[in-house]
């Protein structure tokens, strides 16, 4: 079973093929990609609530679909009302009960998660028992190492570092060592052959999860770099889906 | 996998975009050796191969190497550089490589820290030109095209699909640039491409070793081109660049 833990739907402000939730089941089975957990462009990028909203409406009746609900740090107290919205007790109708995660982008929001703002979100989420997808790279503003404050104070909360640092990949793994809630995320324009091999010796390799930034990247792209990656069956049944598997609770249809 | 399957019988295959050497800023095995064997794993039969000590630390030093390597091993292509933040001895460089065969050169602004509207650029695009050479540089679309407007030889370009609007409206002025596949990994983007410029001048790139060969073609297969397209973009189009037979 493959589970894709890092993808969109939405608009790009990139001349892209703009895929829609019917071109995203369509690529899924071409790829043989059984579980896409998405997060909303239009959340991540310009309103979480309305994105958030939008998301809840596009993934309800499809069971390949899973949802994360996206904050933006600047609103703490809406990002709060959010995580109840999708996640809380109430949250068990139609699209809303779908939502099996927390997205967060440091970048697009200009907030680092090292603030008083990413530490009371990730408390929040502890109550909800969900993973936390942040976004992370290599400027300071969106760096890998800002996420570890947040994780050692809540160790039992799952963050799952997006892009494993990205252009930083390094960072990402040197990061993952130091808290064993985190958890590393492959996609990235990076496809060093090297970078998941040296993430599962690291931190072993149920902690790293495929993603492939689908809809802003072709999937072909994540799932090309998998086969340069020189894993055993039982690290690459792991990786591609065991592990999101365990932490998303996604049952084998 | 299955987007790999999709390619098909294609021919040759060809990457425009290799390295060789040791790469210091960050774990990699860029040897000879992984390189020829991920060219093995994926079906590529040459690949035009660049020193990263040419890149890196001495430009001559890494032609040299460079020039032994495919001495050594046919199926890679020699690539020439030049490092402009050194400059001296250019000519001479550019004579030597020409006279060993050497058609393809690139030069690397993303980890020199020159920009293309300085003087050491337009000089050694000049030496290039009475080489008959082919240039390959990454760059932004508008930049590039610029500061090779009227040169006198092919200019294929490296291009993250972020800057793909940019690209479109820089063809859309005229420019004459053949594009590398590497960072076009949008959806869509290579048959948008071909749609703007049609598939000639548009040439297969991994970045291998540092990069997946993998994910370079898994992203041709999944453009669905026609199977002539496919083909001229994963070789025909670089043989034709280059002067050079089909190998196979």
């Amino acid at each position: 079973m493959i589970v894709d833990a890092h993808a969109h739907i939405g608009k790009w402000y990139y001349p892209t093929a703009q895929l829609t939730v019917p071109d995203m089941l369509a690529y899924m089975t071409r790829y043989g990609i059984d579980v896409s957990i998405l997060s909303s462009t239009l959340a991540i990028v310009y309103d979480a609530r309305e994105g958030n909203q939008e998301l809840a409406q596009a993934i309800e009746g499809c069971p390949q679909l899973l949802g994360y609900v996206s904050v933006n740090l600047n609103y703490l107290e809406e990002s709060l009302e959010e995580l109840d919205r999708y996640l809380g007790s109430g949250a068990k109708q139609g699209g809303a009960a779908r939502f099996v995660g927390v997205k967060v982008h440091p970048l697009l929001a200009r907030h680092r998660y090292d603030t008083p703002e990413g530490m009371a979100l990730t408390r929040a989420v502890a109550a909800y028992g969900v993973p936390i997808l942040v976004h992370t790279f290599g400027s300071a503003l969106e760096s890998p190492w800002n996420v570890l404050p947040a994780a050692r104070a809540n160790p039992e909360v799952p963050i799952i570092l997006g892009h494993m640092g990205g252009d930083c990949w390094w960072e990402g793994i040197r990061v993952a060592r130091e808290s064993p809630n985190l958890y590393l995320e492959v996609c990235s324009t990076w496809t060093d052959p090297e970078k998941v091999r040296l993430a599962v010796a690291a931190v072993g390799a149920e902690r790293v999860l495929f993603g492939s930034d689908a809809t802003l990247f072709d999937a072909a792209y994540a799932l090309g770099a998998m086969e340069d990656a020189g894993l055993s069956a039982e690290e690459r049944a792991l990786i591609m889906g065991g592990n999101a598997r365990r932490l998303f609770g996604i049952k084998r249809s | 996998m299955a987007q790999i399957d999709l390619l098909g019988d294609v021919g040759e295959i060809i990457d425009l975009d290799a390295v060789a050497g040791s790469w210091p800023q960050r774990r990699a095995d860029i040897s000879v050796g992984r390189l020829l064997s991920m060219m093995d794993r994926h079906g590529v039969g040459r690949a035009c191969t660049v020193s990263a000590r040419g890149i890196l630390y001495d430009d001559a030093e890494g032609n040299a190497e460079t020039l032994a390597w495919c001495r050594d091993n046919p199926r890679l292509i020699p690539v020439g550089t030049i490092d402009l933040r050194k400059f001296a001895g250019y000519r001479a460089e550019i004579a030597r490589l020409n006279a060993a065969g050497v058609r393809l050169w690139r030069l690397f602004p993303e980890h020199q820290g020159w920009t293309f509207e300085l003087a050491t650029f337009r000089r050694v695009l000049s030496a290039l030109e009475d080489a008959g050479a082919v240039l390959f540089v990454s760059g932004q679309p508008s930049a590039v095209a610029r500061a090779v407007a009227g040169a006198r030889l092919p200019v294929i370009l490296g291009v993250h699909f972020y800057q793909m609007a940019d690209l479109l409206a820089t063809l859309e002025e005229g420019a004459g640039l053949c594009i590398s596949t590497r960072l076009l990994h949008g959806p869509g983007v290579l048959g948008r491409l071909v749609q703007a410029m049609g598939h000639e001048r548009i040439v297969f790139g991994s970045g291998a070793p540092l990069a997946s060969l993998g994910s370079a073609l898994g992203c041709i297969a999944a453009a669905r081109l026609p199977a002539e397209q496919r083909a001229a973009i994963l070789g025909g189009n670089l043989r034709r660049l280059l002067g050079v037979g089909d190998d196979r």
